[in-house]
């Protein structure tokens, strides 16, 4: 009675231990582990499940609570071209551009274990859109590092960025007031 | 200026074949009996002192050549380079049409060729590069001087003709002199004009020609003589000599001829007739192929107006037609004008603001700047015109009221374009002279944008000139302080008013045009200016220098960093910090340390020329009147150059040891490790 009551919450039971034992027709299973029935079988993994689902959207939010932090640490650093700058502002960008390649990597211990191809792809599947808003936010720290490197002025968006691409106009006309002999 | 007249011919021991312009007799005791001395000042600019001898005949004691103190016009010659003949030469000359034809593969295999030979002559002549280090900088002061260029582009030919045709060929390095010659010894001539026909090239070497009036016939004689060597220049076509009847101007061609690779120059004779010089076919081919585009027009100082006109082609003739005429107003006559070089190069099209915006130049190279005179009893007034010379049309208009020459004879109004700047000096006399007779016209005239951006002591004056005008027609009196002295104004064109902005269009023709927009800006010089001039360079990186000659017989440079028209006044804000940009002073303080002519006086100077040298930050200035003086300037230092002190030797050293303690302490780290790994 007990274990049903907490089978709600976050706790989970030991290993090896059964609702069968701990029922009240104890008499018809003593001394031999009995399987957990069908129903009590997807009840326990709908609530793995969930549990994985609530774990993989924190983790999926994870980089946002580094935003004010790193904003911070880049408000600090000044905006003149400084090799502590330069520095925290490359570290950012490579650690925004590793944690997205290695998204999966992130999310492997919300995967749902199961010899059943279909339980598998349909646990899998639900981490499908948490793993969009992982790679959103490490592209929201990534934007946070472009908006720096323009406060710096390291971004070509002024007309004397691309001056020096221009070419010259050739001229229609020629004139000219020659020079006097007489 | 030496005038000629009718000339003596004397024969005189060696000198038997120069004529007399000027004699002067003395007598001296010699030995106790009277001597006769003269000296005599020959057509050629020869002075010479000339001593009865035993057997009264009259010998030369001594005669120096001094025809260098009337020197017309000067040409700046580049020396071919010393490997002339190389296969990359030949290639780079070849036509374009030539090696389109051939297949890719070959073109290759003939580059790769041409880079092997290049690299052999590279390795034997690599031990002579290193020499000149390790002896120290040598100054040599061989007899002879090598005709070839030298790396950094410091030796070139300066070519001085002087009035009476007499023409000299000084190296600029030491200033020996190559070659002289006089052109006008069968004939009285008076040169006016040297021309560089042609530039060197790999095969064709450098060609100048020297037209010059013949007071016997009142021809133009055109003398063509090879720039190295100071032989005439004969071509099968073309003889070395060639007489142009009637000319007046003559007007560069854009284009070549094929065959000889010289300059074709029209020729416009008074009635407006115009011939082609050389007159071969190539060349006739060569005008006709330019003549849609080819537009040319007279001005001249003293002449009251400026025409334009376009050439007709009928057939065999060439006519100018008059296309657009500026007259100008009443008593007011042309005093200077300047257009730009069009072959000085141009390194960036903007100007870059502190707030990483650009503002665009206005690059036209038909613009030509005119500065007037209008002087009454009383008063004395300078206008500035910026008009186009293919449409006639003025795009700016500017009084200078009080302006003028400082003294009958004193001419002090110069004018010089530079980049996208225009320089105006002019002689201020105060309001004293500055009498403005208020008409609608004028006030017309001065643009908004004159008005706002013009300041300084101009704008005082303007302003409380205009508020002290009544009605017009009046005549009144100026109430701006009583200043006296040289002022100096530029004036920089950009595009468009706003930055960022810019007339989108891959050509610029001037029938389709916006009106340009101008920043104004007056400074105080502080002393006489005789002459105005500015340095160029290979690319236009370097920032430029106007030089002014001054009437203490001195060469001062000013770098256009102060002349500048967008300084601030008071406090610079962080933007005007960015762009460098110091506050705005009236007055261009005197620098002794920017005395081009450091201790020397340089007396009388009345031009000043310049040319690139092989060296972005140095340009060769040349000053000449009187005098003639040649100087290296690098407005902004020397920034491509090792400063003299640069410590190879302790460069090199460093790196040896630092070589050989790596492959010491690799030896040792190496046994090391295997010593480890056998414990």
């Amino acid at each position: 009675m007990t274990s049903r009551a907490f089978a709600n919450t976050e706790q989970l039971d030991p290993k090896g231990f059964s609702f069968a034992l701990a029922s009240s027709d104890g008499s018809k299973s003593r001394g031999k582990e009995k399987e957990p029935t069908e129903e009590e079988q997807a009840a326990i993994d709908a609530n793995m499940a969930n549990l994985k689902l609530k774990k993989s959207w924190e983790t999926a939010l994870g980089p946002l609570k580094q935003v004010p932090m790193q904003a911070f640490m880049l408000y600090m650093s000044g905006n003149s071209v400084q090799i502590y700058s330069i520095m925290v502002t490359v570290m950012l960008f490579m650690n925004s551009g590793n944690a997205i390649l290695a998204t999966n990597q992130a999310f492997t211990r919300f995967e749902t274990v199961s010899t059943d191809k279909k339980k598998k792809a349909a646990g899998n599947g639900n981490l499908i859109l948490p793993k969009i808003v992982f790679v959103l936010a490490q592209c929201v720290l990534m934007g946070l590092g472009v908006y720096k490197c323009s406060a710096m002025g390291l971004l070509p968006t002024t007309h004397s960025d691309w001056l020096s691409f221009l070419e010259a106009k050739s001229v229609a006309e020629y004139s000219s007031h020659g020079t006097w002999v007489q | 200026m030496l005038q000629r007249s009718i000339s003596h011919c004397l024969s005189v021991s060696h000198l038997s074949y120069f004529c007399l312009f000027q004699i002067h007799l003395d007598t001296v005791l010699k030995d106790g009996v009277p001597t006769m001395r003269i000296l005599a000042v020959f057509e050629d600019g020869t002075v010479s002192l000339l001593q009865q001898g035993k057997s009264s005949q009259l010998n030369a004691k001594w005669s120096r050549d001094e025809s260098l103190a009337h020197i017309v016009d000067a040409a700046f010659v580049d020396l071919p380079d010393e490997n002339m003949f190389s296969l990359e030469n030949d290639e780079l000359g070849e036509p374009l049409k030539d090696s389109k034809q051939r297949d890719p593969v070959s073109r290759l295999l003939k580059r790769w060729g041409s880079h092997a030979v290049q690299l052999q002559e590279y390795l034997t002549t690599l031990p002579t590069r290193f020499l000149p280090v390790l002896k120290g900088s040598s100054s040599t002061s061989n007899d002879t001087v090598p005709l070839f260029a030298d790396r950094l582009g410091f030796r070139k030919l300066l070519v001085v003709v002087t009035s009476t045709g007499k023409i000299h060929a000084l190296e600029t390095e030491f200033g020996k002199s190559i070659w002289t010659r006089w052109v006008g010894s069968s004939y009285s001539y008076s040169a006016n004009d040297l021309e560089v026909l042609r530039a060197g090239a790999v095969k064709f070497p450098p060609v100048v020609g020297i037209f010059g009036t013949s007071s016997i016939s009142g021809d133009v004689i055109v003398h063509r003589i090879n720039a190295i060597t100071g032989a005439d220049f004969v071509t099968e076509q073309v003889p070395a000599v060639t007489s142009l009847a009637d000319a007046d101007q003559i007007i560069l061609v854009p284009g070549k001829e094929e065959k000889d690779h010289t300059n074709v120059y029209a020729v416009v004779d008074s009635e407006n007739k115009i011939t082609v010089y050389p007159n071969t076919n190539e060349a006739v081919d060569a005008f006709v192929a330019a003549l849609p585009t080819f537009y040319y027009y007279r001005v001249k100082k003293g002449d009251p107006h400026v025409k334009g006109y376009i050439v007709d082609n009928q057939g065999k003739n060439f006519v100018g037609k008059p296309v657009w005429s500026i007259d100008l107003p009443e008593h007011e006559v042309v005093a200077d004008f300047a257009t730009k070089d069009r072959t000085e190069p141009v390194s960036s099209l903007g100007r870059v603001l502190g707030n990483r915006s650009v503002l665009y130049k206005y690059l036209n190279p038909n613009f030509l700047a005119l500065a007037t005179l209008r002087e009454t009893k009383s008063s004395s007034n300078v206008y500035l015109y910026l008009i186009d010379t293919v449409t006639g049309s003025i795009y700016h208009h500017s009084a200078y009221v009080g302006a003028g020459h400082a003294a009958p004879g004193l001419d002090s109004i110069f004018i010089l374009q530079v980049d996208n700047s225009i320089i105006l000096s002019y002689y201020n006399h105060g309001p004293e002279r500055a009498e403005i007779l208020v008409e609608p016209e004028t006030r017309v005239g001065l643009d908004m944008e004159d008005v706002k951006a013009g300041e300084g002591a101009n704008k005082r004056r303007k302003k409380s000139s205009k508020k002290a005008a009544g009605a017009s027609g009046n005549v009144v009196k100026n109430t701006a302080p009583n200043v006296k002295g040289y002022e100096i104004t530029v004036l920089e064109a950009y595009e468009m008013p706003k930055a960022d902005a810019r007339v989108e269009s891959d050509t610029y023709t001037s029938f389709n045009v916006k009106k340009p927009s101008f920043l104004q800006q007056t400074y105080v010089f502080p002393h006489q200016i005789t002459a105005i001039g500015a340095t160029r360079t290979g690319a236009g990186i370097t920032s430029r220098e106007i030089l002014f000659g001054l009437s203490s017989q001195q060469l001062y440079g000013v770098n256009l960093r102060i002349l500048d028209p967008r300084r601030p006044y008071g406090a610079p804000t962080a933007e005007d910090k960015e762009e460098m940009l110091f506050p705005y002073r009236a007055v261009v303080d005197f620098n002794p340390k920017e005395l081009a002519s450091h201790v020397l006086e340089v007396a009388g100077i009345k031009t000043i020329v310049s040319t690139a040298s092989t060296l972005e930050s140095t340009s060769i200035v040349v000053a000449y009147g009187l005098d003639l003086f040649l100087t290296r300037r690098a407005p902004s230092k020397t920034f491509d150059l090792l400063s003299e002190d640069f410590g190879y030797f302790s460069l090199i050293m460093t790196l040896v040891c630092l070589v050989v303690g790596i492959q010491v302490a690799k030896y040792y780290a190496e046994r090391k490790r295997v010593y480890d790994q056998w414990k």
